[in-house]
């Protein structure tokens, strides 16, 4: 029973935030919106277009160096963040 | 090691190796993109659940003084949830494989398509911040998997000050 209770509590959350979000999209700029596409026609945006683009995961690897950087970013500032509590 | 310990290793593994394939759409497909993406809500649902008695802790005791490093993940972590949401819900604005797969269409607004753009990427940073602040976590629990730690014992992610605390 707690486990459902936590369920819609996740779920409940996730809504609220979700249509925060989605009112604040839909109350902007109308003029961006288009008709929806007809079947069998591709997005304006792309999409299947880009699908296989690339046979090698370079997405992957572009993201674990992305992440890779930030964590470095984070514990060198935490290191020099110290430094200079023990320097003071 | 814990039963509960070894579930949230191989599931916050499974969960990482899904989070790699969907954010590189031009090498998996969009429909795989797309369909392990809504997977992946599952997988954060009892990620959430399995970390329960972490968040609702912190949740009460936020404002108490001398949490720094705790107040730190907490705030890290609603970053990535909030984050998470606007990701999965662009998501569904834009899509074009789960929701043709219902029988619906939904207009195209481009600024749903940016907002997944920038909401992607943010998470990629945000996610490197929560790998690197559970890192000790992550080694910990995996050494104790493959035996080459000392004595069992349990230990919980809930972490105060930066050491993690032993249940």
């Amino acid at each position: 029973m707690s486990i459902l209770y936590r369920i819609l509590v996740i779920l409940v959350v996730a809504t609220l935030i979700g249509g925060l979000f989605y009112a604040a999209v839909g109350s902007g700029d109308s003029t961006s919106r288009l008709p929806a596409p007809a079947d069998g026609q591709p997005r304006p945006e792309g999409g299947e277009e880009r699908e296989g683009e690339s046979a090698l995961p370079l997405g992957m690897v572009k993201s674990l160096v992305i992440m890779s950087i930030a964590s470095g970013v984070y514990l060198g500032l935490g290191r020099l963040g110290r430094q200079k509590t023990l320097s003071a | 090691m814990s039963k509960q310990n070894r579930t949230k290793l191989f599931l916050d593994i499974s969960t990482f190796v899904g989070f790699l394939i969907v954010m590189d759409p031009r090498a998996s497909g969009l429909a795989v993109h797309e369909w392990l993406a809504v997977a992946l809500v599952g997988a954060l649902i009892v990620h959430l659940l399995l970390n329960w008695n972490w968040i609702a802790e912190l949740t009460k005791r936020i404002f108490t003084k001398g949490l720094n490093g705790s107040r730190t993940n907490y705030i890290l972590n609603w970053l990535l949830f909030i984050d998470g949401i606007l990701i999965m819900l662009s998501g569904v604005m834009i899509s074009e494989a789960v929701i043709p797969a219902f029988g619906l269409t939904l207009p195209v607004n481009m600024t749903w398509r940016g907002l997944h753009d920038i909401s992607a990427n943010l998470s990629l940073i945000l996610m490197g911040l929560h790998l690197t602040l559970h890192w000790n976590w992550i080694v910990s629990t995996t050494k104790r998997l493959f035996g080459r730690n000392e004595a069992e014992r349990p230990v919980t992610a809930l972490a105060i000050e930066g050491k993690e605390v032993q249940a």
